[in-house]
């Protein structure tokens, strides 16, 4: 038992800070990135014993967020909030301090005017040392279009942040 | 294939990843000889570093990691870490695993007691030009026998293990002073060592060859930043990509640009090296 907690605080180590950073990229706001993350263990908690490769275990977690994010956003779908309260979801600032860390604020919202076909693999590409394979599988998309996903996207984020970061 | 299209192809490229199969292989060859796409990889990797840099300002909020500890510690008890029971249907999976291995086994087994067989040409051509993590710890003896020239020399020159001869944290200085004693300085750094100042430096001349060393001390681990200009040492390969050496606790990274061999040496973790070459 012992040897389970440390494992799993090791997991935790290992890949939580990354974990938030897709997570605040898809849900684009602190809190619910934290809720994502939260989640995410929860469900390896409960069915991370049926990986049989450890060494998978990084790319199992990025699917396991990526997925309950699409289920959440399937379900404020089907169900939409009121008007008011899809305005204050909507209207809540990312909570990154941007006295200190102006500039991940601002990449963020510059990923932000991509379109998520783009951003997704984009930002996974960017965040861990996750292969292209590894994000063809966490975004069940097929390599070749992976490819020329984050080869059209990084063209469209340099042309994003050459205005951005002139602003 | 148009130099358009190659760039379109290599803005995303990434040294020592090779899921992508052969995706990148004739831009990268188309590179080899083309300069102006060899200095758009190379702008490339910094803006990438760049890019990650802003993503590692991101942080979590400073109580989440402990949310997710109590949210386990409070859980209901699961199956994890049970050992799962055994299934008939896997048995034959087992079987003809086990069978597989022993065959790789014995071919292995042959192919090893025949010693001298592979030539010198053949182990250098067959030499990887990036070393994927996972096979860094199992090509380590083999690394060693493909030794390039240039690490071979840094090895065998204790005069290039000495500390610095003349101590600075401006970067600038470092480098005027390794120019005015003779010995050549990076043209272009390695992205991960853009932010770094360096505190040190030596101009050493062995057997005539001047070779620049600026030093680093990032974390918790020093670098060594060796520079020779390529013409040097002819017998050195030409090699975009970064390398990987272990000899002993130390590990040495190489690759050539424009006309220079670079060399890390560090005791840092390989994962850090790569760090800062950007892989």
């Amino acid at each position: 038992m012992p040897d389970q907690k440390a494992s799993f605080e090791t997991l935790v180590d290992e890949y939580y800070v990354a974990l938030f950073r897709f997570g605040i990229s898809l849900a684009k706001n602190e809190n619910d990135a934290s809720d994502l993350v939260q989640q995410t263990f929860v469900i390896w908690a409960e069915k991370g014993h049926t990986l049989k490769d450890p060494s998978k275990a990084k790319s199992w977690l990025f699917t396991s967020l990526y997925r309950e994010f699409l289920r959440i956003r399937r379900k404020q779908q089907h169900s939409s909030p009121t008007e008011d309260e899809q305005l204050e979801y909507l209207s809540e600032p990312t909570h990154i301090d941007f006295a200190s860390r102006v500039d991940a604020a601002n990449l963020l919202e510059i990923l932000e005017d991509l379109d998520s076909v783009y951003r997704e693999p984009l930002v996974l590409f960017y965040i861990e040392d996750l292969s292209y394979r590894e994000i063809s599988e966490i975004l069940d998309v097929p390599l070749g279009t992976i490819m020329s996903r984050l080869s059209r996207g990084k063209s469209l984020l340099k042309t994003l942040l050459t205005k951005g970061f002139g602003k | 294939m148009s130099n358009s299209h190659h760039k379109a192809l290599l803005q995303v490229y990434r040294f020592g990843d090779s899921s992508a199969g052969d995706h990148f292989v004739d831009a990268l060859k188309a590179a080899e000889n083309d300069p102006e796409l060899q200095q758009f990889i190379d702008r490339e990797r910094v803006l990438d570093a760049a890019i990650r840099q802003k993503f590692r300002k991101i942080l979590p909020p400073a109580d989440l990691r402990q949310k997710i500890l109590d949210q386990q510690r409070t859980a209901k008890p699961t199956r994890a870490g049970k050992v799962i029971p055994f299934q008939f249907a896997n048995a034959w999976i087992g079987l003809a695993a086990v069978i597989a291995l022993m065959a790789i086994g014995i071919l292995a087994l042959q192919f090893n007691s025949q010693p001298g067989q592979i030539s010198p040409e053949i182990a250098a051509a067959t030499e990887p030009l990036e070393v994927p993590q996972s096979a860094f710890m199992a090509n380590e003896t083999r690394a060693m026998e493909n030794m390039p020239e240039q690490i071979l020399f840094i090895r065998d020159n204790s005069v290039l293990s000495r500390q610095p001869e003349f101590y600075n944290n401006d970067f600038n200085e470092l480098v005027k002073y390794v120019r005015e004693h003779g010995a050549p300085t990076p043209v272009y750094l390695p992205s991960g060592f853009l932010e770094k100042s360096g505190y040190g430096c030596n101009a050493v001349k062995v057997k005539d060859v001047q070779v620049g060393m600026i030093f680093f001390r990032i974390g918790d681990h020093d670098y060594k930043l060796y520079t020779i200009e390529q013409a040097r040492l002819p017998r050195c390969r030409e090699r975009r990509l970064p390398s990987f050496h272990r000899m002993g606790d130390e590990i040495f990274a190489t690759w050539t640009c424009n006309g220079q061999i670079h060399i890390i040496r560090t005791k840092a973790p390989e994962k850090n090296v790569k760090q800062l070459l950007d892989i």
